[in-house]
């Protein structure tokens, strides 16, 4: 049975948390206090993203074939990271999908801080990051939901560059997702244009999907002032 | 079921409370992965055999093994259902290891009630009201099978404490209360041992303490504060000495015997329960058996003097204190911008008054948000935590709609005064209750049913029926201060002496603390200011204790200091020497407002606040001074820039405020060269800075360009996708000082370690600081480069340390 989600997504909304962009810039709450002056320009900067946002997402399911070695969606994409295989568990389907907010919210970010608003900038840039996260989990929950309603079980999605996942395997992903339909591309070193995008992929089977651990334990990013 | 029986021990002497249950439990084979409390069904013999060895060595009250079973840290192993089975097996575990005992009403159980695990707002994203649900669930299972008390312990937040004792309170049982303590005298979360006691016994803790964090010797300190404020009988639970990690593993130090001496320690200090958290064992508890039943001494409440606290810090009102000064300025009337930021709930505005106010001196907050036609409740439950974010003061809630302050008050996270009640039956009615529910005190207005009475023995009386009500409700007179009423002076001039008269005679007969706003006598007169100060002094001459008054006026706050010198609430003159002995004494010239001594305060205040308003003129008026730019940089701009980065660090601050100082410094510096375009001295360096072939990320290069420039390097900024041979080209051609490379994903990180090998080829005079996401300091090395910044923080200090390294070598 198939999940018959395939195709351009019409109804996405972004949705900014406010709290979770302040998690991307690197707010403790322990330590930092927040002043009414960093949290007028995030309120200011949240109504300027959600001016520009133009969201879109498109997706579709493809079946999977495991091997001991490797779990294999279409001719190119091979996944054969231990710790993504596990993750995944013994799926039978594979739903790849790629959403974006525009690039208007990265241009704009861009523009804010040659002009020297480098607190606005910085904000705003990381609330597309928000928004644009927030795309890919609706995409998740819809698919779940609907999953649930079919008697099948869809998994939390995953990214290229998650865990032993390479970010090289966004070449591969990239091209079933059709993401080019909703006015992304790809870079050489594997980078999504417009920044403010995804590719993931959602595993699909009968039996309970493999559960997720925290996001940014397996990330590679050590470094990264987003991390948990 | 005993509790009045536990009471009666708590009168005789120390009460012993018995030792760790967590670390026991792992010695008996209890991973760390597993959810402790599922073992008061798996495994009830283990756990009925730590609570039968604490009772034979001595303990009188016994903990639950319940310590997380609260519906949030239960849900991290799927059991949030399982919170009132898990509580109630607790109990029964710890009542028949009593039984078993033999000691049935001479032992007690308390039932432990740990932090849920999440961080509340406005910090975390735990609504109060959720914690309050989650604490009442647990607390509620408790009682309901059995417990004698319960015990909420190790918490580091106050607020969170403060929620737990208000869920807990009315279920007929005491509820205790501790908090676990940092070597420097605070909880996490930045609470005062003081502000604890005074929060939690408000809310209506019975037994306040210290317990686990750290060991008896470290304990001593916080709970000599603690004892010394008389409120509360105090507990302490140390770990067994503070832990180290040997070999991968924590171990506590202090032996049975060491440890039994700290508990000692912690008696003498004035703790009326002692016992053991991590770490000890009954053999711990069973050294310091001897000290059951010792005289614990007693300090008794002092009286006439009123306690207030916020989320971190106290306050004290009344006999023997210095005069406080009362902040008025968050109050909206006749002021258009203020009433606009509240109307808007921006509330910017308001925070930036509680900042300034308390800069100045003011030691409590008076918060009014009386705009006619808002949502008042609305509008108070916005403005007091953006207070709270800026300043540790405590608060005077002030409104004449009881609603309004009741929703104010439940949002407080302290001990906050309400302004006000009156002698009138309505009023105290509706307000007393309030204060009671969430903890407060009040302020109780001298206005009866006909109005304000003339003469001071009436004000007297009504204020005698406010005192007396209140005690009716609960409240204890110390959380009553009197206003005896400010009366314009200019419409009657016997007003004065007869407000002075009441401070005296409320004092001698009542011994509460009595309060004023002061302004009010200089209405319709001209020269406001002398009129206000002298009436201050005055008042402060007739005992009163606190003042609501404008704290930015210079000779409002030099009076205060004059005045408690004067009637002696002074010791040692230290307040005093404090404003005015120092070789930086505010000059005589009477200044409107208070400001930093000179501009070139002023001017790093701006900078280590972000504020980019009035910033160039604070410039142009050093410039026009006579300052020397290069010495403006140098002595001014740059320490108030590394103040910054320090606070960066601490995490005080985060990018946004980081950011916004960075704009406030650049803004500084736009106007420096507009006045000297040709001076090139404050140049440190110049440095070329690109994001790698390949990665389009440049917010982060970007910020890190910007704080170089602050710190005096002229950057050279390629862009982001930036080709090797174009980043050696150029590096080669402008020669220099540093290159800065950026990469923020792992597939750009092969093009980093070419850009580099090739700059090492061309250039290899000039130093390589990398960093991004993905870099960490191994990568760095590993790929050649000379440093590596893991913010751009660090990045400044590595950028100037090549920078001399370069310098060093060249000459």
């Amino acid at each position: 049975m198939r999940i018959g989600l395939d195709g351009q997504w019409t109804d996405l909304e972004v949705r900014i948390e406010l709290s979770e962009a302040l998690r991307y810039l690197g707010f403790r709450a322990r330590r930092s206090p927040l002043t009414p002056e960093v949290l007028a320009v995030c309120r200011q900067m949240c109504e300027l993203a959600e001016q520009l946002v133009r969201p879109a997402g498109i997706g579709f399911e493809y079946p999977v074939v495991c091997s001991e070695q490797q779990i294999s969606i279409g001719e190119h994409l091979h996944i054969s990271g231990a710790r993504t295989r596990r993750r995944l568990g013994r799926i039978s389907r594979a739903y790849l999908f790629a959403v974006t907010i525009g690039s208007a919210v990265e241009d704009q970010a861009n523009y804010l801080f040659e002009q020297g608003e480098y607190t606005k900038g910085a904000v705003l840039d990381a609330i597309g990051s928000v928004a644009v996260e927030s795309l890919a989990e609706q995409v998740n929950q819809a698919l779940r939901r609907r999953a649930g309603q079919l008697g099948l079980s869809a998994g939390e999605r995953i990214s290229p560059g998650y865990g032993d996942w390479p970010l090289e395997a966004q070449h591969d992903l990239f091209p079933l997702t059709q993401g080019e339909r909703i006015g992304i591309s790809l870079n050489k070193s594997g980078l999504l244009v417009p920044r403010k995008s995804i590719t993931a992929l959602i595993g699909i089977d009968a039996d309970g999907c493999g559960q997720v651990e925290n996001k940014c334990c397996c990330c590679a990013s050590v470094n990264c002032p987003y991390r948990d | 079921m005993n509790t009045s029986s536990l009471a009666a021990e708590l009168g005789r002497g120390l009460i012993l409370i018995d030792g760790a249950m967590g670390t026991m439990l792992q010695a008996l084979g209890l991973s760390v992965k597993e959810c402790p409390e599922t073992w008061n069904i798996s495994r009830p013999e283990l756990v009925k055999s730590v609570h039968r060895s604490y009772l034979e060595a001595g303990a009188q009250i016994i903990e639950t093994n319940t310590f997380g079973a609260n519906q949030y840290k239960l849900a991290q192993f799927g059991l949030a259902d399982e919170v009132e089975a898990l509580n109630w097996h607790g109990v029964q575990l710890a009542r028949q290891a009593i039984g078993e005992a033999g000691r049935d009403g001479s032992a007690w159980v308390a039932g432990v009630i740990g932090p849920l695990g999440e961080l509340l707002e406005p910090y975390g994203s735990l609504p109060l009201q959720n914690a309050y649900a989650a604490f009442r669930r647990q607390a509620q299972s408790l009682v309901e099978a059995g417990a004698d008390l319960l015990y909420i312990q190790t918490m580091s937040d106050l607020a969170e404490a403060r929620q737990a004792v208000l869920a807990a309170r009315g279920l007929g049982v005491p509820v205790w209360c501790s908090l676990s303590f940092e070597a420097a005298g605070r909880t996490l979360t930045g609470a005062t041992p003081e502000a604890a006691v005074i929060s939690l016994t408000a809310a209506g803790a019975s037994v306040v303490g210290a317990n686990c964090s750290l060991g008896p010797q470290e304990l001593v300190p916080i709970i000599e504060r603690m004892v010394s404020l008389g409120l509360a009988p105090v507990l302490a639970e140390p770990n067994a000495g503070l832990p180290r990690l040997v070999e991968g593993k924590t171990v506590f130090p202090a032996d049975p015997a060491e440890f039994a001496a700290g508990l000692a320690k912690l008696h003498a200090s004035g703790a009326a329960v002692v016992g053991g958290c991590c770490g000890t064992t009954p053999d711990h508890l069973k050294a310091a058996a001897h000290l059951r039943g010792a005289p614990v001494a007693l300090h008794p409440r002092p009286q006439g003097v009123l306690y207030l606290a916020s989320r971190t810090e106290h306050v004290a009102i009344g006999a023997n204190q210095p005069v406080r000064i009362i902040g008025e300025r968050i109050n909206p009337t006749g002021r258009k911008k203020l009433a606009a930021d509240i109307a808007s709930g921006a509330m910017v505005e308001v925070a930036r008054e509680a900042r300034r106010q308390a800069e100045a001196g003011a030691e409590l907050l008076d918060l009014n948000v009386g705009v006619a036609g808002i949502d008042q409740v609305a509008a108070i439950t916005q403005a007091v935590p953006a207070v709270e974010r800026v300043t540790g003061l405590p608060l005077v809630l002030d409104s004449d709609t009881p609603e309004v302050l009741q929703a104010g008050v439940s949002v407080y996270q302290g001990k906050a005064l309400l302004n006000s009640v009156t002698a009138k039956k309505e009023s105290l009615v509706q307000l007393l209750p309030i204060a009671k529910a969430y903890g407060a005190a009040v302020i109780g207005l001298t206005i009866t049913e006909q109005g304000i009475p003339q003469t001071a023995e009436e004000r007297l009386a009504a204020a005698e029926t406010i005192v007396r009500t209140a005690q009716e409700y609960g409240l204890d007179p110390g959380e009553v201060i009197i206003d005896c009423l400010t009366l314009t002076v200019g419409a009657d001039q016997q007003a004065a002496r007869e407000t002075l008269k009441a401070i005296r005679l409320i004092k001698q007969e009542l011994a509460v603390p009595c309060v004023l706003g002061i302004s009010n006598i200089s209405h319709g007169l001209p020269n406001r200011v002398p009129l206000n100060d002298a009436f201050l002094a005055m008042a402060i001459a007739n005992g009163l204790d606190a003042a609501i008054v404008n704290p930015l006026t210079d000779s409002t706050r030099a009076t205060f200091v004059a005045a408690n010198l004067l009637a002696g609430r002074d010791q040692g003159a230290a307040r005093y020497l404090a404003a005015f002995g120092g070789p930086e004494a505010p000059s005589q010239a009477p200044q409107k407002e208070a400001e930093p001594a000179d501009n070139r305060q002023l001017l790093a205040k701006h900078v280590v606040t972000g504020d980019r308003e009035g910033i160039a003129l604070v410039v142009e008026k050093l410039l026009a001074g006579g300052m020397d730019p290069l010495q403006l940089v140098t002595e001014v701009l740059t320490p108030a820039l590394e103040v910054v980065g320090q606070k960066y660090e601490l995490g005080e601050y985060f990018l946004p405020n980081l950011l916004l100082s960075a704009e406030a410094a650049q803004k500084a510096f736009a106007v420096i060269k507009a006045h000297f375009p040709a001076d090139e001295r404050v140049v440190l360096g110049r440095a070329l800075i690109a994001t790698v072939e390949g990665d389009i990320h440049d917010i982060g290069k970007n910020i890190v360009k910007v704080i170089l420039e602050n710190h005096g390097f002229s950057m050279l900024d390629l862009g982001k996708d930036v080709p090797v041979e174009k980043i050696v080209e150029v590096a080669a051609a402008e020669q220099v000082d540093l290159v800065l490379l950026s990469a923020l994903m792992t597939t750009t990180l092969p093009a980093m370690a070419k850009t580099v090998r090739r700059l090492r080829e061309v250039v290899p005079q000039i130093p390589v600081l990398v960093g991004g996401a993905v870099v960490t300091a191994e990568y760095a090395r590993e790929i050649g480069a000379d440093g590596y910044g893991k913010d751009a923080v660090a990045g400044v200090q590595e950028a100037k340390r090549l920078l001399k390294q370069v310098r060093g070598l060249r000459e």
